[in-house]
């Protein structure tokens, strides 16, 4: 009951000076909204959202000449986490659930009546969506039948449609390349004629699955069934070289070269234990080979990303910016808040002649300040709403799209809250413990 | 109600120091008004802010209706204050942003009682000072002597044994003060306690007793021994 008289003391106090107030909240909450997308340009990026799915990274060390010094411990990083295409196979070939190998390209899609552009494509098996928690918009996976070689037949006695192959586009090729719905439509890969199978939700964060992420932010665009990619020719965008070969696509998936990445489910310690045996198994059998393969190496999804992949320092700049200028907001705050209170110390000589104690002074103008910090929060919401659509129009080379989920939104009261009585407590503490005496002198 | 041994009072400025109460001896009766009087600058606001625990002092004993006030916390003294003492001041000092009753009612608030006894209090204390048809007026919607007449109706509020007024008058003209002078000596018929600070004699006189102040000490005229010190000092 107290505590409701506090609350309206402190709402009279703002609201007897209601531009003051404004000014104190609208400038609060700029820095809550700036602050709120710097912080999601790096968290959208940062995180690899995979919900409850144990997802590990299957990757073979190998022992072989010395590649730790300098420039040269990228390339053993690549060399463990990619392997050839017979490696992927026998990987694959032992998994006891959901896998999926997978590389990245880079092919040239057109659509009816639309300019051709060379995308970013990427190989992968039905299993891949559901591994790394891609949901669709339009449409769903291709069918397990369509990742088997040559699932296809071109000309094949089926209707027509049937006899395409799938492709899975996302949220934002899809849009443009064939507007609103896109499911069942033809698009050309590489030349190739496409059945659109699905579509993409728009990226929130970024799922970081393949090591050329550690160079470009650019999400993928178009999903191929591996064999079908394989088939168009569509060349991966890293290789660790090994001996020699021919130079075909044919040559590549014979050769000993490192190109391909292998993700796949283990629920369980059981379950790895039981697949690391079938692998050692497996490479005991191999012949020899140069750089031999020693053993096989999980990653866990979140062990993977940590392992390769950071933050473009771009957005790490942003988001430094973004937590300074809200600092400096705060800072701000507690400048306008002291003003204020000081401006009105007089009246609050005459409530503690009336009885107030130093507490209810000070819980009075802490509330005041939370008021702020709440109002703040919620105008801030409004201002990163419009904010993030400034955002993405201006930044068109970003991972993702940038959205306020509900994450974000609740972070966002979140902070403002606390900023409101971090500001709060020095002004409302200050004014608690003036003389009363003093205060009424100024009257 | 009021009784002050060997009281100091030193306001510190820096490095300057103001004693504004030395040695400073008063015993007030309960149900007495007292008048005090002084010239500005002698002590009489610091007296009565000491008095009414607004202030602190560094020597000498308090004690406030029976109770020793040195070493009570800041929580104790509050609530003394809320109980115990009614302050009225020269300019009013009412909340600019609450009307009339919710300016009365604020020292209920501070007392937690619950909202239909706050209400028949307030009411019952604005009929008092004639008031009830003012009830939902800012203050600034009051003519001077209205004003007053809610501060002391807010002062009294709380019913406090002891009422402080500095200069309830100073800023009416003779009439209204004249009223004001009225209500309050009525208010000390219904026994509580007034201690009032007044430069005017008229007023003063209408007091059961009055007191001066005069370099931070209190000079009782009754007595004679500080009146010659004072006359040897012109
Ligand atoms: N906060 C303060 N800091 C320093 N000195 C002070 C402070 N408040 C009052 N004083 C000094 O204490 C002395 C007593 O002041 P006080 O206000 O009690 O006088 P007063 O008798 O009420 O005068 P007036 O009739 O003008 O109201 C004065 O010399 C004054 O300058
Ligand atoms: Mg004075």
């Amino acid at each position: 009951m107290i505590l409701a008289f506090h609350l309206r003391v402190a709402w009279r106090s703002l609201s007897r000076t209601p531009w003051f107030s404004l000014a104190m909240v609208g400038s609060m909450a700029v820095g809550a909204a700036v602050w709120i997308i710097a912080r999601t340009t790096v968290v959208a990026q940062g995180a690899l959202s995979l919900p409850g799915r144990p997802v590990f990274h299957a990757g073979l060390d190998r022992v072989g000449p010395d590649l730790s010094e300098g420039d040269l411990r990228n390339v053993q990083a690549f060399t463990s986490a990619l392997v050839s295409w017979t490696d992927a196979e026998a990987l694959l070939a032992r998994a006891p659930g959901a896998a999926t190998m997978t590389w990245a390209s880079r092919a040239v899609i057109a659509a009816h009546g639309h300019p051709a552009a060379a995308l970013e494509t990427r190989a992968c098996s039905r299993a891949f969506f559901a591994l790394f928690g891609f949901r669709f918009s339009q449409g769903g996976p291709w069918s397990a039948a369509a990742d088997r070689p040559g699932a296809v037949q071109p000309g094949a006695p089926d209707s027509e449609a049937d006899a395409l192959p799938p492709v899975v586009l996302d949220a934002r090729t899809a849009g443009r390349l064939l507007g609103a719905s896109a499911v069942g439509r033809t698009v050309s890969v590489g030349g190739r004629d496409f059945r659109v199978v699905g579509v993409l939700e728009p990226y929130q964060r970024m799922k970081i699955y393949d090591l050329k992420f550690i160079v470009q932010t650019r999400p993928d665009e178009v999903y191929l069934p591996v064999h079908e990619a394989a088939g168009l020719g569509l060349w991966p965008e890293i290789v660790v070289a090994g001996a020699p070969h021919g130079g075909s696509m044919a040559d590549l998936m014979a050769s000993d070269d490192h190109w391909v990445h292998v993700w796949l489910e283990l629920p369980d310690a059981a379950a790895r234990t039981t697949y690391q045996r079938a692998v050692a198994s497996w490479i005991s059998t191999l012949p020899e080979r140069r750089p031999a393969i020693a053993t096989l190496r999980l990653r866990s999804a979140d062990h993977w990303q940590r392992e390769n992949f950071r933050t473009f320092s771009g957005y790490q700049l942003f988001y430094l910016f973004g937590t300074l200028l809200f600092a400096a907001c705060v800072l701000n705050l507690i400048r306008l808040l002291l003003a204020k209170f000081s401006s009105r110390a007089h009246l609050v000589g005459v409530h503690r002649a009336l009885g107030a104690s130093k507490r209810s002074v000070f819980l009075q103008h802490l509330i005041e300040a939370e008021l702020v910090g709440l109002g703040a929060g919620v105008l801030g919401l409004g201002l990163s709403l419009l904010g993030f659509s400034v955002i993405n129009q201006l930044i068109l080379d970003r991972p993702v799209v940038f959205l306020l989920d509900l994450e974000g939104a609740l972070v966002l009261l979140g902070a403002a809250t606390a900023a409101g009585l971090v500001a709060g407590v020095y002004p409302a503490w200050r004014t608690s413990n003036l003389v009363p005496a003093v205060f009424l002198r100024q009257g | 109600m009021i009784r002050m041994r060997q009281l100091r009072k030193v306001y510190r400025a820096g490095l300057v120091e103001t004693e504004a109460l030395a040695n400073f001896n008063i015993e007030v009766e309960t149900g007495e008004f007292l008048a005090i009087m002084g010239p500005s600058g002698s002590g009489k606001t610091t007296f009565l802010n000491v008095a009414g625990l607004l202030d602190t002092f560094e020597g000498g004993e308090y004690i406030l209706d029976g109770e020793d006030v040195r070493g009570l916390g800041d929580t104790r003294l509050s609530a003394v204050r809320n109980r115990k003492v009614g302050f009225v001041f020269q300019s009013f000092n009412l909340m600019p942003d609450l009307d009339v009753f919710d300016n009365v009612e604020v020292p209920l608030r501070y007392r937690g009682m619950p909202a239909s006894e706050r209400r028949a209090r307030v009411e019952h204390v604005l009929s008092q000072v004639g008031l009830t048809a003012r009830m939902r007026h800012l203050p600034a919607q009051l003519s001077g002597g209205q004003q007053q007449r809610v501060a002391i109706a807010r002062a009294l509020v709380g019913r406090p044994q002891l009422l402080l007024a500095d200069e309830p008058t100073g800023n009416l003209d003779t009439h209204t003060a004249r009223q004001i002078m009225e209500l309050l000596t009525d208010i000390n018929a219904g026994g509580t306690t007034i201690v009032m600070v007044t430069h005017a004699p008229e007023l003063a006189a209408r007091a059961h007793r009055k007191l001066h102040i005069l370099d931070g000490k209190a000079i009782d005229p009754r007595a004679p021994e500080p009146l010659a010190r004072v006359r040897t000092r012109r």
